[in-house]
């Protein structure tokens, strides 16, 4: 079992400015660019049960968020709630400073008020996801040009042209017709990021996105994610990679139970935390 | 054994075999356009969409194709109010009838069929195309439907050759298709052997046809749901 | 999941039933009320065969695990 080597990076991207608090939010008044994202206060109860419990995320431009948490401390469920895949039960949230426009659902929870703003806001974000998700009856290429002809309208040479890139990109130029059952995951997993690039999203978000690989496999993708983030997209990861957290992003969130437990610089954060139940949780993981 | 007379007949049974194959392929159609919206609504979360969609299936799957061609080419006639209509030309003519009666039987198996291929789709690829802001026709169109229709292929093939099966029934309401053109024979020269055993060679060869071309489908189209070879 | 009923029909003599009501509904004039009540008949015997098979599944399952139902999250009303 290979631990990834970041042996390339020495110090984390960028370092948080003290204009920011804990929680991330810009303590100057209103910022002259909007952040790429911005949760504030999200709940997210299931009947009894409470995913989430208040919490607050701000993305600026350039940014690798990790997430990292034990199961069930409702870290996949608060990236879920960015694009609204889940309904979260209370909160807002704003993409490059548009607030999503919700309303209350049967069930009690915010829903989408306004289809078409979810379907613009949906195409400026990208989803990485831990099972890769790639439509099975589409060749990789075909995978990657859906969503730019389809979605944002574009000519198919011009996506074409622009998803072979990005197939050089992660490395799988020569595996463009083929199937997804007729890849190993970690390639599969490689294309989904070029699906999710050919977007040119404003944010990345990755759901655990190696969780499902075998070992020999986590390698490859981290490589690529790590190369993206080097590049100053603006990424948020939720993962269980420990090495990436402290080596790539620029900031770590801890979610326990539903509550952000710790946040700060990763190599801070992650080597000398303050909260017990963060030591606890990283002496138990494996790196 | 008297071949004399089938050989005789060809045209009767050609002419049969005709009126078979486009009796078969109009219904196929005609179910086939009215399945895959049918197979939506089969799967809508609304009970008010999915309940006499499931009605109707199970109502025409759960009785004999045999009695729903006898309840529209005879059953019809019975009522004033259909024979004074303007439709009455169309449903007193045989043809008309059991294109009717065999499309809304091929309908129920089939949205069957596409219901349950589609409720076997992957649910994360669902949530991927949301996730990059597709809209809903969209998503119907470019990832449901691919999908649905290529994973209900190899149960589609069989619905059509029980199609072609059940067009047999036609010769019973005066139509001379294959069973039709047998059972003509049967009745003018007193033959059974030969008349129908060569409606079965008939119906077999056309049936063998079918099962190639279905092959071929299978082969174009499930390329991506074909183990991968190491 | 209803089987085609080709083969439990024709134990059923269909063709004998179907001659009777045949009949019936010339020498009466009615063909649709008697080729109704066949129908019914008919979608009674399946339904009650449906019934008993889904009966003698339970039972049979008994300790035999079913795959986990999918979550109901992800439909087409999302898409908004």
């Amino acid at each position: 079992m290979t631990t990834p080597s970041y042996a390339a990076i020495d110090a984390p991207l960028q370092a948080p400015s003290a204009a920011f608090d804990t929680a991330g939010r810009s303590m100057s008044g209103a910022a002259t660019v909007p952040h790429p994202l911005q949760l504030s206060g999200l709940h997210k109860r299931y009947g009894a049960h409470e995913v989430l419990r208040g919490v607050s995320l701000t993305a600026r431009k350039g940014d690798v968020l990790s997430i990292i948490g034990s199961s069930g401390s409702g870290k996949s469920t608060l990236l879920r709630c960015i694009n609204l895949l889940e309904h979260p039960t209370e909160g807002e949230i704003r993409v490059g400073g548009e607030p999503l426009r919700l309303r209350r659902d049967a069930r009690g929870d915010l829903e989408c008020a306004d289809r078409k703003q979810l379907q613009r806001v949906r195409s400026r974000l990208a989803m990485v996801f831990q099972n890769f998700n790639l439509w099975s009856h589409m060749t990789v290429l075909e995978n990657i040009v859906e969503a730019p002809i389809h979605v944002l309208g574009m000519r198919k040479a011009a996506a074409i042209k622009a998803a072979e890139a990005y197939l050089q990109k992660v490395g799988l130029y020569e595996r463009r017709h083929y199937h997804p059952a007729h890849l190993s995951g970690g390639q599969q997993q490689r294309a989904a990021i070029a699906r999710a690039l050919a977007v040119e999203p404003e944010v990345l978000l990755f759901d655990e996105p190696t969780s499902a690989l075998d070992p020999e496999l986590v390698g490859e993708v981290l490589r690529v994610m790590q190369s993206l983030a080097q590049e100053g997209r603006t990424m948020i990861v939720v993962t269980h990679e420990m090495g990436f957290a402290r080596c790539v992003s620029n900031h770590a969130i801890f979610l326990h139970r539903g509550l952000v437990e710790e946040e700060g610089d990763p190599a801070q954060v992650l080597s000398e935390p303050r909260s017990e139940r963060l030591r606890q949780f990283i002496s138990g993981s494996l790196k | 054994m008297n071949w004399d007379v089938i050989a005789e007949h060809w045209q009767l049974f050609a002419r049969g075999v005709g009126i078979s194959l486009a009796l078969t392929a109009g219904t196929a159609v005609l179910g086939l356009l009215l399945s895959v919206p049918l197979a939506f609504a089969r799967n809508a979360e609304r009970r008010l969409l999915s309940a006499p969609v499931a009605a109707f299936t199970f109502v025409i799957r759960g009785t004999p194709a045999l009695v729903q061609l006898y309840l529209i080419y005879y059953g019809l006639s019975q009522f004033e109010a259909v024979r004074g209509s303007v439709l009455w030309p169309w449903l007193s003519n045989a043809g008309v009838c059991a294109l009717l009666a065999f499309t809304l039987n091929t309908t129920a198996y089939t949205t069957e069929i596409f219901h349950g291929a589609l409720k076997s789709l992957p649910r994360g690829e669902l949530e991927a195309a949301m996730s990059f802001g597709m809209s809903r026709w969209t998503l119907v169109r470019r990832i449901l439907t691919p999908s649905m229709l290529r994973r209900a292929l190899p149960q589609y093939a069989n619905e059509i050759i029980m199609l072609l099966h059940m067009s047999s029934l036609a010769g019973l309401v005066t139509l001379i298709d294959i069973t039709g053109a047998a059972r003509y024979v049967n009745a003018e020269f007193y033959l059974a052997f030969e008349p129908f055993i060569t409606a079965g060679a008939l119906y077999l060869v056309i049936t063998l046809l079918l099962v190639r071309l279905f092959a071929a489908a299978e082969r174009r189209w499930l390329v991506h749901l074909r183990p991968r070879t190491p | 999941m209803l089987v085609k009923s080709t083969a439990l029909v024709s134990v059923l003599g269909l063709e004998d039933i179907m001659f009777r009501a045949k009949n019936a509904a010339q020498a009466t004039r009615q063909p649709f009320t008697f080729f109704l009540l066949t129908a019914a008949v008919y979608l009674l015997i399946t339904t009650a065969s449906v019934l008993a098979l889904r009966w003698f599944e339970r039972r049979g399952a008994h300790g035999a695990t079913r795959p986990a139902p999918m979550p109901a999250a992800a439909t087409l009303r999302d898409a908004t």
